[in-house]
């Protein structure tokens, strides 16, 4: 390991590069950082983890008073380098932005400017910062390129950020934070919105760039995400640091109830078959489960293609079969654009398949009319990523759920509320006015209102918090064991399609890859790609202990 | 140009054919199916009472006595030659008496536009995603630009300027003639062209790109004028094709308060006197003009987003 | 994931009732209607009483508004004309709706074919100054107020059912739709239940702006001497009017004039109003 000058300077006087202390941050009398005090040394990765709204983002944009106007900060103690930032002015902020702190947004196809060419991006702040001749600005813009793994940098510079796929947008941002070697690069949520490897890729560009002597600050929801590149961990809840120390110590010992439970919520292999979010299960008897030879629903070589943009067929889902049986849960884990979402649409008979049929409680399901359709369709239902879209926007809670139990009988709002733990006051609110979570179970009240055999997830939990993301899955688990209801359940995150599933099926680019059980298809891949994305998983502490 | 502009260029093309066709047509039929007789508007209009013999005639002299689609054939061969037959009033070729009255038109609308777009630039450069009062004070203005009517605005510029301070004359020809009633039609469309720029300059200043840009140590002005600016612009660009439009029927009202020439004037003669033949033809000479300003609104969009220039190494990496 | 989150308490939005502009707006907005309904509550003249003797008179206490060429009381006239204008105003933007919904709902419920065809047809229109379609209406049909209504009504038409169509459509494609037909809804049900509601629900501001609108354009022909003759008490043919005595007496064409520029002022303002309640931030 190549270690730079200044990072052995540093650590010769041992003066830490950041540090801040009783740091508190409200807007509009509204505090949401109190109290928060951290040091972090040179050639070091501190990461904050939290949740949203715990207040990291905002903790790590004081280093460049990047929080606006609206925002109030008061603080003991903002240093960097040993330069005391609490009494900078505009200017001097500008001066230090870009050029001593770098800054790395998540989610580069908006954090880049769509107007402007990449090689214009990253020559910004060498423009600002008057970094030499506009050729030596080029050249060294070539120079990040590479740095940061772009192939074809020439050709990379001359293109808009829309051209280039997630990843490599993403190292650009990173090349754009990088031009001029700042002392400190912060990180907000890097790898969020990428694909598996893609995030492994990017994390392991960090890594490089800490080995080559930089000092970072990470900042991420996700545990599993800042424990291979932070040496030491800030854990934030509700704008206070609840715990901190060495990032193994962390992970493997938590100390506080918070963290522990932060932990304990994130579903892997190790976590099938037990509670994720700390609460015990109702009190009911499980529905028996059926006969193993017993066939809910069978897709068998279904296909769909579609025309693109540029008039070429592409083809989404290629001979895709697979069945599911009464009572169990199907999973299907895989990138963007690998067919997933497509195949469910398929299922739930929305979208017709090219060629294949899909049968139903042994009936024809996709081959039939529409309007034969419509009186089974109450037995297989959907719950979507974002709930808030697939509700009626005049409607309160009470209508939504009330108009999807028209015609049956069988239950109440209030019970359906109760079945997926929402208390029964919620049914005169407004979705706008509910959380995330709450959102997403009165979505699958609704979905069971009709009592159905099948429940088709499409990502139900990925826009949702991990703590909350726990209680949605172990909400799912009880109502499995409750009804017997089977689930198709898709999602790129194998952790929790591996905590939930009993089979799993891997697709790429339209095709089934893997299938088999569960425990077989992540303990013990046998195509080359399962192998790729457990790999590019973040490791489980679980493992190593 | 590259083969998407091209084919952009074409679509409005093909789509201006289609608008002079409808156009043309729907105009066509109701003069012929509606009560009322051409002849009659052609011999003096409803207060003349010429004898039966005369209306004879000019219904023979002008082909109203064809048959209907004989007629329409003719009438759409005409179109294709830019020939709309003679004025019912002016006893002149349409093509002519329009030819001597555009150039005084396109001159005060394309004024106007450049007067509504520096108003509306500088108001939201000076006032969008500020807080307090000035941005207020500008969003305010930009409303009530927008709602002033040309009838009552051009009235109000003219009773100021021009009788009571003697600024201007109160009717000009050359330069100074054309700055009140380009005003008069400007004011209003800088309050609308500024509430859109406007909106989208405070949307885009909450993109992450952009806090990605003061990150990098970019102040506050460049920020607005390097990034923001140009997001802002494009639905302004967008809308300026549709803008020139609106300009176009201000000028009628434009040029009946400053008594100016134009084809405005012409055409609110010729609807008077419900010569159908003129109405038509500055009917379909505006509509060329129109399309012409919406080839160049897409080419000023082209210019402004590089997105859909690039056709090349469009293939995702 | 929390980018750019921005704390609860920087979000309360300040609500209309809050604004001085609302109730001003609201204020006028009621005056013009009464005006219009009963005009002998805000004023006891005539508005067609000639006095030769007092024409041309500037405004004074006793005509705050001035007097015309015949010595009529203009503000009369004002408050007399409310209700025509208001009628015209009405009936044209009742028109264009009634137009734009048929047209609207052909392209966005009719299939592949009949959308693209109306969709041209709306575009095409749609692209056209508003004014010149009124102009060529009137040219065709003559000149008469009831002209008038239709070519407004038919001017104002290519925007609202561009509207509608891009309504129906958004709502058509949109979750909550899917939603329906995955609980077995048929389509008759899904489109009265759920498609019509919310395709029309934003259309209430469209209105308010729209009547604004067609006012404005009513009272252009009106100007141009195409509409409602004088000495009827109507703003546009008062606008029209006043026009040939401008540089003698502003007055003619200032208050009329003005008094349009506030009511539809007052319109926009209270749209935006409705806006602000019926469509809660926060949607996608």
């Amino acid at each position: 390991m190549s270690s730079p000058a200044r990072l052995r300077e540093s650590l010769a006087t041992a003066q830490p590069v950041v540090a801040v202390e009783q740091l508190s941050v409200g807007f509009h009398g509204h505090t949401v950082v109190k109290d928060v005090s951290f040091t972090l040394k040179a050639g070091r990765c501190l990461a904050i983890v939290g949740e949203s709204g715990s207040g990291k983002s905002v903790t790590a944009r004081t280093l460049l008073d990047l929080n606006g106007p609206g925002a109030h900060t008061t603080a003991h103690r903002i240093e960097l380098g040993g330069q005391d930032l609490t009494r900078l002015r505009p200017r001097a902020w500008r001066r230090l932005r870009g050029r001593r702190v770098g800054y790395v947004l998540q989610d580069a196809l908006v954090s880049l400017d769509p107007l402007r060419r990449i090689g214009a991006e990253i020559a910004e702040p060498l423009r600002l910062h008057k970094f030499g001749p506009r050729v030596a600005r080029e050249q060294r813009v070539l120079e990040l390129l590479s740095e940061v793994g772009v192939p074809e940098p020439e050709l990379r510079a001359r293109q808009l950020p829309s051209q280039l796929s997630g990843g490599l947008r993403q190292r650009a941002l990173i090349a754009a934070a990088l031009a001029l070697d700042p002392q400190v690069l912060i990180a907000d949520e890097p790898t969020t919105a990428l694909d598996t490897t893609v995030q492994a890729q990017i994390l392991g560009l960090l890594a490089t760039a800490k080995q080559r002597g930089r000092t970072i600050v990470l900042i991420s929801h996700d545990l599993a995400v800042v424990q291979h590149l932070a040496d030491e961990v800030l854990v934030m809840c509700a704008g206070q640091i609840v715990e901190s120390g060495p990032t193994t110590r962390v992970i493997r010992a938590p100390e506080h109830p918070y963290t522990q439970r932060l932990i304990a919520a994130i579903p892997s292999a190790h976590t099938k078959g037990t509670r994720l979010s700390g609460t015990r299960p109702p009190d009911v008897a499980p529905t028996p489960k059926p006969p193993e030879d017993a066939v809910l629903l069978r897709a068998e070589g279904i296909s769909k293609h579609y025309r693109g943009p540029d008039g070429r067929e592409r083809s989404v889902v290629q001979e895709v079969s697979f069945t599911i049986r009464p009572g169990e849960t199907l999973g299907i884990v895989g990138e963007s654009g690998s067919g997933k979402s497509t195949t469910a649409s398929i299922a739930l008979a929305l979208t017709e398949p090219d060629a294949g049929s899909v049968s139903f409680a042994n009936q024809p399901w996709s081959e039939i009319r529409e309007r034969d359709r419509r009186p089974v369709r109450r037995r297989i239902s959907v719950v979507y990523q974002d709930p808030l879209s697939s509700f009626d926007p005049r409607h309160t809670v009470g209508r939504i759920i009330g108009d999807a139990l028209a015609g049956h009988g069988e239950s109440t709002v209030i019970e359906l509320l109760d079945d997926v733990g929402l208390p029964a006051d919620i049914a005169a609110r407004h979705p706008l006015t509910l959380s995330g979570g709450q959102r997403q179970r009165v979505a699958i009240a609704r979905a069971l209102a009709g009592r159905p055999d099948l429940l088709v997830f499409d990502e139900p939990v990925s826009a949702l918090d991990v703590s909350v993301q726990a209680q949605v899955l172990d909400l799912l688990t009880d109502l499995q064991r409750e009804h017997g209801t089977a689930y198709l359940f898709i999602s790129h995150d194998l952790g929790v399609v591996h905590h939930l599933s009993d089979r799993v099926l891997v697709m790429k680019d339209g095709r089934v890859v893997e299938e088999g059980t569960a425990d077989e298809v992540f303990t013990a891949p046998r195509e080359p790609y399962t192998k790729a994305l457990l790999a590019a998983l973040p490791e489980r502490w679980g493992e190593q202990a | 140009m590259n083969g998407s502009v091209r084919l952009r260029v074409l679509r409005r093309l093909a789509e201006a054919v289609l608008l002079l066709l409808v156009v043309g047509t729907i105009v066509f039929f109701l003069e012929h199916l509606v009560p009322g007789d051409p002849a009659r508007a052609i011999l003096g209009g409803a207060s003349a009472h010429p004898s039966p013999q005369a209306l004879a005639a000019v219904r023979h002299e002008y082909g109203f006595d064809r048959p209907l689609l004989a007629q329409y054939g003719s009438f759409l061969a005409g179109l294709l030659r830019l020939d709309f037959g003679e004025s019912y009033t002016l006893k002149q070729s349409v093509l002519s008496a329009i030819g001597g009255q555009l150039g005084s038109t396109l001159a005060l609308t394309l004024t106007a536009l450049g007067i509504a777009w520096v108003l509306s630039v500088v108001s939201t450069l000076a006032g969008a995603g500020r807080n307090g009062w000035w941005a207020r004070i500008g969003a305010g203005v930009e409303v009530i630009a927008a709602a002033l009517p040309q009838f009552w605005l051009g009235v109000v510029l003219l009773l100021v300027f021009a009788v009571r301070l003697h600024w201007l004359p109160v009717i000009g020809t050359g330069a100074t003639g054309l700055v009140l009633p380009a005003f008069t039609l400007g004011i209003p469309l800088a309050g609308f062209l500024g509430q859109v720029t406007r909106d989208e300059f405070d949307a885009k200043l909450k993109q992450p790109f952009v806090l990605s840009a003061r990150a990098r140590g970019m102040s506050e002005a460049g920020v607005r004028a390097r990034h923001v600016l140009r997001h802002a612009a494009l639905p302004g660009i967008t809308l300026s094709g549709w803008g020139l439009g609106a300009l176009i029927s201000g000028a009628v009202i434009a040029e009946v308060v400053f008594a100016r020439q134009g084809i405005g004037q012409l055409l609110v003669t010729a609807v008077n006197s419900q010569d159908l033949p003129l109405v038509i033809g500055i009917t379909f000479v505006v509509a060329l003009v129109y399309v012409v300003a919406n080839l160049l609104t897409d080419l000023a969009y082209v210019a402004v987003d590089p997105r859909l220039r690039t056709t090349i190494g469009a293939s995702k990496a | 994931m929390s980018v750019l989150t921005v704390p609860n308490a920087a979000r309360t939005r300040r609500t209309p009732l809050h604004s001085a502009g609302f109730w001003a707006a609201l204020a006028f907005g009621v005056l013009v209607v009464l005006a219009a309904a009963v005009p002998r509550l805000l004023t006891g003249r005539d508005p067609l009483d000639i006095h030769l003797d007092q024409s041309f008179d500037p405004p004074s206490v006793a005509h705050v508004f001035g007097t015309d060429q015949s010595g009529r009381d203009v503000f009369a006239r004002v408050v007399y004309g409310a209700g025509q204008s208001l009628l015209i105003g009405l009936g044209a933007t009742a028109l264009g709706l009634a137009g734009a919904v048929v047209l609207g709902l052909l392209g966005g419920l009719g299939g592949r074919a009949l959308d693209a065809v109306t969709t041209r047809f709306i575009e095409v229109l749609y692209a056209f100054p508003g004014l010149l379609l009124a102009l060529i209406l009137i040219a065709v049909f003559g000149n008469s107020a009831g002209t008038q209504v239709i070519a407004v009504g038919v001017a104002s038409m290519p925007g609202y059912a561009r509207m509608v169509r891009g309504q129906v459509l958004a709502v058509r494609g949109s979750g909550y739709v899917q939603a329906e037909r995955v609980l077995g809804r048929g389509p008759a049900r899904i489109l009265v239940r759920t498609v019509l509601p919310n395709a029309f629900r934003p259309l209430a501001v469209l209105i308010t702006l729209g009547v604004g609108q067609a006012i404005v354009w009513a009272a252009a022909l009106g100007f141009l001497g195409l509409g409602v003759q004088p000495p009827a008490p109507e703003w546009g043919a008062m606008l029209n009017a006043g026009r040939d005595y401008v540089q003698q007496a502003w007055w003619l064409d200032f208050f009329p004039g003005a008094v349009i520029v506030l009511f539809t002022l007052s319109l926009t303002v209270l749209g935006r109003a409705v806006r602000a309640v019926t469509e809660p931030g926060g949607r996608r």
